[in-house]
Parts: structure tokens; C-alpha cells; sequence
């Protein structure tokens, strides 16, 4: 069972996560740490273990609240700050909104990424974030204001 | 097409960019899923007072050992010393910064000092944070799963990782030590419900479930540890940090050890970094950067029972969480402390070291760092030695090159840089124990470490248990 979950969800989680965090290793450790959780979860004597739903919930906590993450996130926001600095996983035409990007807040960013990217509903992100949807909605609003502001020449 | 959507556009032509996982990802995923391996039939492990496995015993060591470890602790000896930690015996004596004039310095190297940092050892133990974690009479380290200890400045490491929890979680609030013996892990099961607090009292060669901590949703991703801290035997906390709420901190408070634990009413203060100098005084700082507030500093005076806010120059106004990074907080004594604020992402923005001498009431900036704009110039990590000794780790962080290191001994006044030879790139974290001895994570999940006995200057990987 525990190959079947790896194979089915740690491509899907891994997006999710590294469109939060901007970092392969911080996503790659979510992911590994949403897998072990999903191991140790009651769920996972059910057949087929944990159902998608829990498991992209505990991936974004893991995301939402990685103190190591947090640093490695302020690192890369200084790395990202010096143009000359970034790695291959970031596209250069994109350079001006990843470094916005990754001057959000985190749960602004998960707020974005759940919500545009993936296409979760409000409702949904706010299930997944762990928040109101009106808290949801204040996190889009203010992030695309400030990505708004940042990019502004 | 308004400008949001313009924005909304692009970002997933952003996100769509970097959605591919990297090779090898579910090989590496099993493999850790084989790691941590679940709890045996038999359910939690034992509790206190019944009888505790041995894990490891140290082995005898060779001579060749012996004299190496002689060696090594000849040249790290000022700088490993052990003094106890806060509040765990007699107070060491604070000196009072002796950092010359009040103007703020020069950048780093810009004025070298001698050319040789001389031995400071630690004035007072970090609260417990990090993958390392220095004591008396040893270090700790959290990685690649596993919980391991060495007592001869790191040259021999020994595991100690409770048998039937599978792999140990790194991260705050999961591991605290006070000695090279007394050291508290928390674990959460999900079956379980609850927290369980181990605890040994023989340098990991036995644990123990001290106690259970007990917060609804807590071992199903609605609240995670935040911040453990223990100032003797006795007396410790554990807040939790519980998604969601506006004020997420949940703090739970234990004077027997850890066989129980209460919880404080305390939910109107931010999860953040946790400080107790002693058994009544405490110290929470939270910068921002994610979570669902501003920044701020509280102060208890009544071992966590109430909190009030503190004002403070070095963390900025709420709203501006995204741009602070708390790269340093600290009390040496119950008087003297030393925080340096960093603002990330902000354009013209800079590394500040503030030190306070009369328990937080005033605070004097002595120590201002820009970073500069070349890219190549960002303050990594800042470690505390003393009031007046602190080194920055700085560079591209964690990215190209290895960073340098910037000591001052003179509390910010000049700055000696010292370029690491044998550190690879792409180091997650620094750990300085004294100003010659420190210990270097090479990566999280297959961990390497190295180790310099020269201030950062020449690092040596070193072996760990099982390599």
C-alpha cells in the first residue's frame, strides 16, 4: 500500500507544496513528512490509505508551519533578490513576480497557489489552510495588491 | 484584462513552471517511509515508572580514539567548556557589553581586528532551537531522523533515538535538552491522540513517556510544537502553535519534569520564539514572516501565566511581517539580551543588532550591517556567543557558494571575516557553540556533518553513527 500512495500522490503533493514554499528540498521534506504523517495516521489501515483531501491538508500545514522552512524561505528571498543568484527551477522571465512572490507571507502564498493554481474554491482553501474564507479572501486580496505594488515600475 | 488578472496570469505560467517533481522524489519517499516505521502492535511505549530499554551503550573506545578525542578536546577546550545552563545553577556572572562608543560600526571586514579570534565560550546555553544544540558537557544534534549526541566536540557521535517512534521529527518545539543527560523529545501519534513527552535522564541511553500533553486536534495537523524549553529539571514549556487562530499560541506548562502539564491561559499571544531565563521569567518573541499577525515581544514575569507586550525597536510595525526575520534573541542573564533583526525582501534594508543590559526596558542599537547589493552579501545566521562576541553567517545562503564568516569580539565594533575551507554549498544551517567551535548540517534528509575547531576557518566532515 505504502508504494501505491507514494506513487499516486507525491508528484501532486510536491506541487503543492513547492508552489507554497519555492524550494525543492523544503517541498521534497513536506512531502516525505505528509507521507510519514499518512503512515502513522489511523487512516492508513483503511484500504488504499488516507483519501487526497487528508493528505493535501496535512501537506499544507506542513508547508504553513515549517519553522525551517520559514528560514529557508528568507534565504531564498535573499537569493532571489540578487538576479545572478537564481537556480535553474525558476524561469527568468518570471524573475520579477518569483521574487514578489516570495516576499508574500507564506500564507499568502498558499492562499494564491491553492486558489489560482490548483483551483481550489475559498471555501476549500479555507478548509485546507485551516482558516475562514473570509481570512482566505483577505489573503488574495492583499497578496495580489502587494505582487500589484511590487511589480509596478 | 485588469491588472489582477494580468498578475493571476502569469503566476501560473509561474507555478506550472516549477510543478515537476524532482527525480527520484517517490524513491527517496520510500525510503524515508522505511525509516520511520510505525509503532509495533503493541501500542505506546511504556510509561514511567516502568522499566526503560537500553538503546545504546557507549562502546569502549580504542586508543587511537582516545587520543584523538585528547587532540581534539586540547584544541577545542576553551571553547567547549561547559557552564550550566540558565537557571539550572549557581548565575554566571553577566559582564555588560563592552562594545566602544555608541555610533553603530563599520560593515564587516571593513576594519579586521587582530587577525585571530581568541576562545569565548558560551556565556549561557540558546534556549532550545535548532537541529544543534549545545549543553553541558556535549551536543545534540536532530537530523536525518535520528537524535544523536557526542561528548567530545563532536568528533565521536553516538545515536540515541528512542527505540518504537520511528524517525524524530527536527524542528522546534519537538526536542529540548539541559545537560548531556537530561533531554525531553515530544512524538505525536495520531492513533494516540495526544502528545507524549519522553524523557531520559542517562544521555539518551533510556527514555521514558515522562507525560502526555493533551490539546484537541493535536496529532492530526491541527496544532503542531512550536517552542519546548526546560530551565531545570523540573520546570518547562511547550506552546503549541495551532492553525488558524489569530493569536496561535497555546502554552502548556510542567514543574514535575513533565509528567504533567497545564495548560496556561494564554490564548492572545503569536507562536513564536520562546525564552525563559529562569522560573518565572520568560521572554516570547515573534517576528512575523507567515504567520497571521504583526511582530511583537512579551515578557512573563509569572512563569507564562500572563504575557504583556514589550516595546521594542527591532522588530518593525505590524504590516511589515513579510519583510523582518528574528535572525537572533536572546538572554544571556535576566538582565542582559541581545536580538538582531533582519529585514529580508525590502529594498535598502539591513542586519541590526540590538543589546539590552536592564531586562529589556531599554534597547541600544550597536551594531548596524547593510546588506549590500550585489547579492552576494545576506545575513544567513547570527550566532550569540556572549554579549559582545557574535558571528554572522553570510552569503547567497544555502544556495552556490559556502558562506563566510563575520566575528566581532567587541560587540559589533570591528569585524574580522573568516573564509571557510572544506564547508560545502548548500549548508542548511551553523551552529557556532563557542567562538572556535562549530558544527555545520550539511543537508535534512541525509544529513552531513562537519565540524571546525578554528572559528570556521577549516571544517572536517564528520562520521556519524550507521555511515
Amino acid at each position: 500500500m505504502a508504494e501505491d500512495l507514494v506513487h499516486r500522490e507525491s508528484q501532486r503533493l510536491y506541487s503543492i507544496a513547492f508552489s507554497i514554499l519555492r524550494d525543492t528540498a523544503e517541498a521534497e521534506d513536506a512531502v516525505q513528512e505528509t507521507m510519514v504523517s499518512a503512515m502513522r495516521s489511523p487512516l492508513w489501515e483503511q484500504g488504499g490509505g488516507p483519501p487526497p483531501a487528508w493528505l493535501t491538508r496535512v501537506c499544507v500545514n506542513r508547508c504553513l508551519n515549517s519553522r525551517r522552512g520559514r528560514i529557508r524561505h528568507l534565504r531564498l528571498a535573499r537569493r532571489l533578490a540578487a538576479a545572478a543568484g537564481v537556480g535553474a527551477a525558476f524561469d527568468p522571465h518570471h524573475l520579477d513576480l518569483e521574487r514578489a512572490y516570495v516576499s508574500l507571507s507564506r500564507r499568502q502564498r498558499a492562499a494564491l497557489a491553492l486558489r489560482y493554481f490548483h483551483g481550489y474554491s475559498v471555501e476549500e482553501c479555507a478548509e485546507l489552510m485551516g482558516a475562514r474564507p473570509g481570512t482566505v479572501r483577505s489573503h488574495l486580496a492583499r497578496a495580489l495588491e502587494r505582487l500589484r505594488r511590487e511589480m509596478t515600475p | 484584462m485588469n491588472d489582477d488578472d494580468r498578475i493571476i496570469t502569469r503566476l501560473r505560467r509561474m507555478l506550472a513552471g516549477g510543478a515537476a517533481s524532482p527525480p527520484g522524489l517517490e524513491q527517496r519517499v520510500s525510503e524515508r517511509l522505511q525509516r520511520a516505521h510505525p509503532l509495533p502492535p503493541e501500542g505506546p511505549l511504556s510509561r514511567v515508572p516502568e522499566a526503560p530499554v537500553a538503546r545504546w551503550r557507549r562502546r569502549p573506545r580504542l586508543a587511537l580514539e582516545v587520543a584523538v578525542g585528547l587532540v581534539a578536546a586540547v584544541a577545542v577546550i576553551a571553547g567547549t567548556i561547559a557552564v550550566p545552563r540558565l537557571g539550572s545553577g549557581p548565575a554566571q556572572p553577566s559582564p555588560p557589553p563592552t562594545m566602544a562608543g555608541t555610533t553603530p560600526s563599520a560593515t564587516p571586514s571593513a576594519t579586521p581586528v587582530a587577525g585571530t579570534i581568541p576562545p569565548v565560550q558560551q556565556q549561557s546555553y540558546q534556549p532550545c532551537r535548532g537541529e544543534v544544540q549545545p549543553v553541558a558537557g556535549g551536543e545534540w544534534l536532530v537530523a536525518g531522523g535520528r537524535l544523536l549526541l557526542t561528548t567530545d566536540g563532536g568528533t565521536t557521535w553516538h545515536d540515541t533515538t528512542p527505540a518504537n517512534i520511528g524517525a524524530v521529527a527536527a524542528g522546534p518545539g519537538l526536542f529540548c535538552a539541559l545537560s548531556a543527560r537530561q533531554a525531553w523529545l515530544v512524538t505525536a501519534t495520531p492513533g494516540l491522540g495526544h502528545l507524549n513527552v519522553l524523557r531520559t535522564s542517562d544521555g539518551g541511553l533510556t527514555w521514558s513517556v515522562a507525560g502526555e500533553v493533551h490539546y484537541p486536534g493535536v496529532t492530526a495537523g491541527g496544532a503542531d510544537p512550536a517552542s519546548l524549553e526546560f530551565v531545570d529539571a523540573e520546570r518547562g514549556w511547550l506552546m503549541l502553535e495551532i492553525p488558524g487562530m489569530a493569536k496561535n499560541a497555546v502554552l502548556f506548562a510542567t514543574s514535575d519534569g513533565g509528567r504533567t502539564w497545564t495548560q496556561l491561559a494564554t490564548a492572545s499571544i503569536y507562536a513564536g520564539t520562546l525564552d525563559f531565563v529562569s522560573a518565572t521569567q520568560g521572554w516570547l518573541a515573534f517576528a512575523g514572516g507567515g504567520g497571521p499577525g504583526g511582530p511583537a515581544l512579551y515578557r512573563s514575569t509569572d512563569a507564562g501565566s500572563t504575557w504583556s507586550t514589550v516595546p521594542q525597536p527591532f522588530l518593525p510595525l505590524v504590516g511589515q511581517d513579510a519583510c523582518t526575520y528574528l535572525d537572533a534573541f536572546r538572554f544571556l542573564s535576566s538582565t542582559v539580551g541581545v536580538a538582531a533583526s533582519d529585514d529580508v525582501g525590502c529594498p535598502g534594508k539591513r542586519l541590526e543588532v540590538w543589546v539590552t543590559t536592564d531586562a529589556g526596558t531599554t534597547w541600544q542599537e550597536k551594531a548596524t550591517v547593510a546588506d549590500d547589493t550585489t547579492g552576494s552579501d545576506y545575513t544567513c545566521g547570527f550566532d550569540v556567543i556572549t554579549a559582545s562576541v557574535w558571528v554572522r553567517e553570510n552569503g547567497t545562503c544555502a544556495a552556490g557558494t559556502p558562506p563566510v564568516f563575520d566575528w566581532t569580539v567587541d560587540g559589533g565594533a570591528h569585524w574580522e571575516t573568516v573564509t571557510p575551507h572544506g564547508l560545502p554549498s548548500g549548508v542548511l544551517s551553523v551552529t557556532f557553540v563557542s567562538s572556535r567551535f562549530g558544527l555545520a548540517v550539511g543537508s535534512a534528509t541525509t544529513p552531513h556533518l562537519y565540524r571546525t575547531t578554528d572559528s570556521g576557518r577549516t571544517w572536517s566532515e564528520v562520521g556519524l553513527p550507521g555511515e
